[in-house]
């Protein structure tokens, strides 16, 4: 039931293949709905192009749909809703933050990924005065080099915690294993480790974030009643 | 075959009974709806009105810059490289970046 949507306004920052590591994880356990609202629908091609998952489905919203009216009816459908935005700052990604009940910020801790993230947390922060809820929401790191700790993240890393922005202590490694889930169109189990390098260090990367997300889901879930408990 | 069905206390599975515990939502719409035209000022104001695209940093193509030098100067260059910017990645080169604009900032 959750909706968890990957919102950042740039574009090659690592929305969609972290919203399909999320979402083929969850899909081993329950019923999960991506809706890709990239126009360039990369989940959705993964889809069509390959065998897909038979807990997984795609919905691609039309140019007129309204965002809410598919969110709510995938929420009815799935355990899991997950929505993919297209890398702009447009009305649409605004739109599915004020329906979202996570949103996850994936940035690969450069400077314009960063004044790109912070544009998107402010006007969270906009809609959740606005709206009158909390729209819980963290920065996830992606495209880290496993190696070397760049001065960038670093940077990067010091910002968010002066500003007390929530970060993911998963983050996304670059690994040829996540490319490859696009170019082979299939998932991290079924890529062949004679052609793939990496595999299962992708995964516990992958299990890793999907842990680290349900988690969250399940704190906010457990302070949610508290908080009606109390009211 | 014992090894086989024996439970392994490191696998995955309190992951998947946690994923499998979440379920579609059964009733209505339990979030706050808000007025899209609303929405619409707000993210208008953030600058989310905007169709075209972020664009990406053009990556230019690299090419290696070779040279030889006395074996001390070179081992200088790393050593101040090295103190400068850090025992990282890319410390040579951030020297040699900076040297190259103070030194076409001096052409100025």
């Amino acid at each position: 039931m959750p909706t968890i949507s990957f919102i950042q306004p740039k574009g090659g920052a690592g929305k969609s293949t972290s919203a399909l590591i999320l979402a083929a994880e969850l899909a081993k356990g329950a019923q999960v709905i991506v809706i890709d609202a990239d126009p360039n629908a990369p989940i959705a091609k993964w889809t069509s192009r390959g065998k897909g998952m038979s807990n997984l489905k795609i919905v691609q919203p039309g140019k007129d749909d309204s965002i809410f009216d598919l969110i709510e009816d995938a929420e009815r459908k799935a355990a899991f809703v997950i929505v993919d935005t297209e890398g702009v700052a447009d009305l649409r990604a605004a739109h599915t933050m004020s329906a979202s009940d996570f949103v996850v910020v994936p940035s690969q801790g450069s400077a314009l990924d960063q004044d790109n993230a912070a544009k998107a947390i402010k006007l969270i922060k906009d809609q959740e005065r606005h709206i009158g809820r909390k729209i819980p929401h963290a920065v996830l790191f992606t495209r880290v080099n496993a190696a070397i700790r760049s001065r960038g993240m670093a940077t990067a890393e010091k910002q968010l915690a002066e500003h007390g922005i929530d970060v993911f202590d998963t983050r996304i490694i670059e690994r040829e294993a996540f490319k490859a889930m696009f170019s082979f169109n299939t998932t991290l189990d079924h890529l062949n480790p004679t052609e793939v390098s990496g595999i299962d260090k992708a995964k516990t990367n992958a299990r890793a974030f999907a842990r680290e997300v349900i988690a969250r889901l399940k704190s906010l879930g457990q302070a949610q009643k508290q908080a009606v408990g109390e009211a | 075959m014992d090894g086989q069905n024996r439970h392994d206390p490191f696998g995955d599975e309190d992951l998947l009974e946690d994923i499998a515990s979440f379920e579609p939502k059964t009733s209505g719409w339990d979030k706050p709806r808000p007025q899209e035209e609303e929405v619409a000022k707000i993210a208008q104001a953030r600058g989310f009105d905007n169709r075209a695209p972020v664009p990406k940093p053009v990556k230019e193509a690299l090419r290696p810059l070779q040279f030889r030098l006395p074996a001390s100067e070179v081992e200088a260059f790393h050593q101040r490289a090295y103190e400068e910017f850090g025992m990282s990645h890319g410390a040579k080169i951030s020297l040699f970046r900076k040297m190259w604009k103070a030194y076409l900032a001096s052409l100025t």
